[in-house]
């Protein structure tokens, strides 16, 4: 079970978070095509190693947080804010 | 010796207490043993060399391990409630009064009728039971009942069970798995520099290898060792425990038998299963030797030279009095004398090496017999060995060389490390050619293997890497000595054409994986399961790396390149009650209540679980059956009164300056013009344009908003609304907060509902102009301030009462109390779906993660003036297809007609032939007011189909149904009612 360090929190299990999926989907504008949308609903990348997810503290502090995670190895690099990624 | 302990010597038994004899029973008959002894050891020592049958072929089989490798010898213990089967007999301390038996024999162990079996070993080939009993399907039945009657293992227990586990969460710095040498000196140079080290030992006593030695300094070194952990205030050891599993970012799972350890343990658990956190980990699990591969190399007798080893040391107990050893390298002289000053005559050591060296010279010097260059092909005997047939391999074709009687054959196929931890933590494995094994590679994660565990099997070499481990140094470098190399095991010869098992547990021999390889299965992974080799409890710790071996062989690929089955935990059997804990029964879940849950448990109402709610399903005071309360409850709502406590509903709090606008980009339908003090009905979708969740929503301020949704969603729509605020557009200004607990709600809802609010609420203008549809308002109910929401859920003139949750249980009561004038009646959630149910009303059943606002007849909701979520998904053109499922109303035609549960609906009556499904009910009940069966269904473009006649059909409950299509509002669907 992995230990997710949430910067709010500080290190903790795995069974306290929601996943999210990819961290790097952008929701597209409603104008546009229905190829972007198709794209954006149903389509995901599915790495195998580096990877930026999503994952809810929902046991805890209840943030949405941006996770690199390696999907081989599950070592966990930087974990942030997702509302601070402010792109 | 003694008569009853016919192989106990007076040499050795480090383990054990000579002081004192104690009894257990074996199959009902009395076998004695020292304290410390295993079962295991004292069945040896008693001269019980037959424990149990083959899982297939029902084969006679011995002991033939020392530790958690073991795969014949499992046993049942004890009996009824206490029972447990499959357990190994050489992990099991002895204990007095133990109740031990024999599994898969039937009628008895020695006489098994199913033994014939092994006589047509060849109608049981690999792949049995996938060829034999696939066809035909309808045979199944038939074969099933035979088949698990001969193979099984010992049997589940019938009784529930009495034993009491524990669970447990701890951290530390170091975890050391495996209390031998190496890790007992990593523990002792751990705890030196300050850390926190747990050492965790499979055995009721630690020293592992040290035990199966002579006298020496290193029991000295030892037990100095020991004492000076047991003094460190830093250091946890735990014996009876094995590290079960090893999980990401250093979670460890232990399995402590406390019983196992402490006889008279009181108020102990039997079992205590830890979650371990640790910094990092260090494996020391020793290593596993390998068989070889001869012609019935299960029979009685034939043992692991380590384990006969073991078994002198530990116990003071000969594997046999007339052994013959049989392996390839050095280490069988030492046994070998060691065996004859215990007492036993050694008849020969047979050596695969035509030139075995120095060592058996000097062996040989001193009168043993040893036989170079040769094999033993095949053992002679049944229900115990009586003969080793030698061959000789070493030149020109293999030839017999003689047969030589013997009572015991002790075999040394090399050792492997034993890489359970390492391969669960998914550290790579490196195929080490000097030892024919797979040893651990680069690790993942903060660990590391050492001594026997990476292939350090020399002492000094194992205490050093102990002690660099400990200090978090980097290892010593492994030494690769130049040994005389013998074939591996699977490289032998098979002159004799006799069964040779890799894999003693499932009964997989070397024939089973080559024939798999023929028919075309060349992963390990498939091979595993086609030919179930290493997939019994033993997990394949002997079987894996010869079957592999062998598998690499028949299709020509180098070991390195088949690679190794997934290892995956736990490394060793942990009981489901130890996994369990204390969470059973009634606290193996949370259970939330609400305000109102003594009232209802005082009527007896009978609960239904929703989420972790608990609601009143029915109340049985309204009528004996689930069938005949829920109609009368709903029956009272619609002719008078109902109460319903709604509570579980989920509520969230949405305020801030941007929360109008929130609030048009959750719903699919417009809310940002919703005036202060109004509710409007809400659908939440998913991005991909399905309903995700409805409910009410009211706006309390300008800038305020309280939701209610569904409550298995309550939690979900909370993380939906946190996405968008966080992820989706964190500009936002708003905050949600869940209060679905702050609030205790109950609805009342029928005629007499505005006069009995009238009652209950005197300072509140209840006519239609002073609270009209979708209006909140404010006022004192028993006291308390209450929110009175105008809206409908039965479709009768209603309205929900919310008072904050510690007042509930106070309003609840009041309410009761002056409901009776009014006929007050109290309803479950079985009477509330009936009525929503009449009245069209979607839930779960009907927005069950495919259906769009538009499928459930709610398309207009769906504003296209404003960006939300789901709405850009509902044009695109899947979505706009026809042939979509949609919501639609059946009536039963005949009154005493029953619809089915998982009903199918179909356009003609069922026949001979098999139906096209135009869609499925997805929730019924029966109307009072209709008096028959109505339901919800979503079919295929079901709003075409109204007034026609359908067939509402269950093949499983044999029922079919003739019903009315009609739109899903079935009563009243002017909405008169909810005038009132
Ligand atoms: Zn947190």
């Amino acid at each position: 079970m992995m230990l997710i360090p949430c910067p709010h929190c500080g290190p903790r299990p795995e069974t306290e978070f929601v996943y999210g999926g990819d961290a790097n989907v952008k929701r597209p504008d409603p104008a546009a095509p229905d190829a972007e949308w198709t794209d954006y609903i149903y389509f995901r990348d599915n790495p195998k190693g580096a990877h930026r997810e999503l994952w809810l503290h929902a046991a805890g502090c209840h943030s949405w947080l941006t996770v690199e995670r390696d999907t081989v190895t599950h070592a966990i690099g930087s974990v942030s804010y997702t509302k601070d990624s402010g792109e | 010796m003694s008569a009853r302990q016919p192989n106990r010597s007076d040499t050795g038994g480090w383990l054990i207490d000579r002081s004192r004899v104690e009894i257990f029973t074996f199959d009902g008959r009395e076998i004695p043993f020292y304290p410390g002894d295993t079962v295991a050891s004292a069945l040896l020592a008693a001269g019980e060399t037959l424990v149990g049958r083959s899982f297939k072929l029902h084969r006679p089989r011995g002991i033939f391990g020392l530790g958690a490798e073991e795969p014949n010898a499992l046993l049942t213990l004890g009996a009824g409630a206490t029972l447990t089967p499959n357990a190994r007999a050489t992990m099991i301390p002895a204990k007095p009064g133990m109740q031990v038996s024999s599994q898969n024999r039937w009628p008895s162990l020695k006489h098994d009728a199913f033994g014939l079996l092994d006589k047509v070993k060849a109608v049981l080939p690999a792949g049995f039971y996938y060829k034999t009993f696939m066809w035909p399907a309808s045979r199944w039945m038939t074969y099933e009942k035979y088949i698990r009657r001969m193979a099984g293992l010992g049997p589940a227990p019938r009784a529930r069970d009495t034993e009491q586990y524990a669970r447990r969460n701890i951290h530390c710095d170091v975890l050391i798995a495996g209390g031998g040498p190496a890790g007992l000196a990593a523990a002792e140079a751990a705890a030196a520099n300050g850390q926190s080290v747990i050492l965790a030992h499979a055995r009721p006593s630690f020293g592992g290898g040290v035990h199966s030695m002579p006298q020496g300094p290193h029991r000295r070194w030892f037990q100095d060792t020991l004492a000076g952990l047991e003094a460190m205030p830093n250091v946890r050891l735990m014996t009876s425990t094995t590290v079960a599993g090893y999980y990401e970012h250093e979670l460890l799972t232990l399995s402590e038998r406390v019983r196992d350890r402490d006889s008279a343990a009181g108020t102990a658990p039997t079992e205590r299963f830890w979650e371990v956190r640790a910094g990092r980990v260090i494996i020391a699990t020793g290593a596993i030797e390998r068989p070889l591969l001869f012609a019935n190399n299960d029979r009685p007798g034939v043992m692991l030279a380590s384990a006969a080893q073991g078994y002198l040391w530990r116990f003071g107990v000969l594997a046999g009095q007339a052994p013959v050893l049989f392996g390839g390298d050095d280490s069988l002289y030492p046994l070998a004398r060691a065996l004859k000053d215990a007492g036993a005559i050694v008849r020969a050591v047979v050596d695969l090496r035509s030139d075995p060296g120095l060592v058996a010279a000097a062996y040989v010097a001193d009168g043993g017999k040893v036989i170079a260059g040769a094999m033993v092909a095949k053992a002679h005997g049944a229900k115990q060995v009586s003969g080793a047939e030698v061959w000789r391999i070493d030149e020109g074709a293999p030839h017999v060389q003689e047969t030589i009687p013997t009572d015991a054959i002790l075999i040394s196929g090399g050792f492997g490390p034993s890489l359970q931890l390492h391969a669960q933590s998914k550290g790579a494995l490196e195929w080490d050619e000097s030892l024919g094994a797979f040893v651990p590679g680069v690790p993942n994660g903060a660990n590391c293997s050492i001594g026997g565990a990476r292939g350090v099997f020399d002492l000094p070499a194992a205490i050093a890497d102990g002690v660099a481990a400990g200090k978090a140094a980097s290892l010593p470098e492994r030494d690769q000595a130049d040994r005389p190399t013998a074939p591996q095991p699977w490289e032998l010869p098979n002159p004799t054409g006799g069964i040779r098992f890799v894999d003693l547990q499932n009964d997989v021999a070397d024939k089973d994986i080559a024939l798999a390889a023929r028919e075309g299965w060349h992963s390990i992974e498939h091979v595993k399961r086609y030919t179930t080799l290493g997939m019994g409890t033993d997990q394949g710790k002997i079987a894996g790396p010869i079957g592999l071996a062998l598998l690499a062989a028949a299709t020509g690929k180098e070991v390195a390149k088949t690679g190794l089955t997934t290892f995956r935990p736990p490394a060793t059997p942990v009981t489901f009650g130890a996994v369990a804990g204390g969470h059973l029964g009634e606290v193996g879940h949370a259970i939330r209540r609400s305000a109102a849950d003594a009232w209802h448990e005082s009527q007896n109402a009978v609960f239904i679980d929703a989420g972790l709610w608990r609601r009143p399903q029915y109340y049985p005071s309204n009528g004996a059956t689930l069938g005949e309360a829920y109609r009368a409850e709903a029956a009272a709502v619609r002719a008078g009164l109902g109460l319903v406590d709604v509570s579980t509903l989920g509520k969230i709090d949405l305020a801030g300056p941007d929360a109008a606008e929130l609030m048009d980009r959750l719903y699919c339908n417009t809310m940002g013009t919703l005036k202060v003090g109004r509710g409007r009905y809400g659908l939440m979708l998913r991005e991909d344009g399905r309903v995700f969740d409805d409910g009410v929503v009211f706006r309390l301020a300008e800038d305020r908003f309280h939701l209610t949704c569904t409550t298995g969603g309550a939690g979900a729509v909370y993380q939906h609304i946190e996405h968008a605020l966080q992820v989706l557009w964190p500009d936002l200004k708003a905050y949600a907060t869940p209060v679905s607990e702050e609030w205790f709600a109950a609805a009342i809802a029928g005629p007499k509902a505005r006069d009995y609010l009238a009652a209950i609420a005197p300072e509140l203008d209840v006519s239609n102009e002073g609270l009209p549809m979708m209006r909140l308002a404010e006022t004192m109910i028993a006291g308390v301030p209450a929110r009175v929401m105008r809206m409908s859920y039965s479709g009768e003139l209603s309205f929900e009462i919310n008072v904050p949750a510690d007042w509930g249980g106070h309003v609840w009561a009041h309410m009761i109390s002056t409901g009776n004038s009014y006929g007050l009646t109290a309803y479950g959630t079985e009477a509330m779906g009936a009525l929503r149910i009449e009245k069209g009303h979607v839930t779960h059943s009907e927005a069950d993660g495919r259906t769009t606002p538009d499928d459930l007849g709610l398309g207009r909701m769906a504003s296209r003036k404003k960006d939300a979520i789901g709405v850009r998904a509902l044009d695109l053109p899947a979505l706009q297809e026809s042939g979509r499922k949609q919501l639609v109303g059946l009536v039963a035609d005949d009154p005493a007609a029953a619809f089915p549960q998982g009903a199918q609906v179909t356009a003609e009556a069922l026949g001979d032939q098999p139906r096209p499904s135009l869609g499925h009910v997805s929730s019924y009940a029966y109307s009072s007011e209709l008096k028959r069966m109505v339901a919800l269904a979503l079919l295929k473009d079901g709003r075409a189909l109204h007034g026609q006649t359908v067939h509402v059909v269950s093949l499983i409950m044999g029922v079919a149904a003739a019903a009315k299509v009609t739109d899903p509002v079935m009563i009243d669907p002017d909405g008169e009612r909810l005038r009132g």
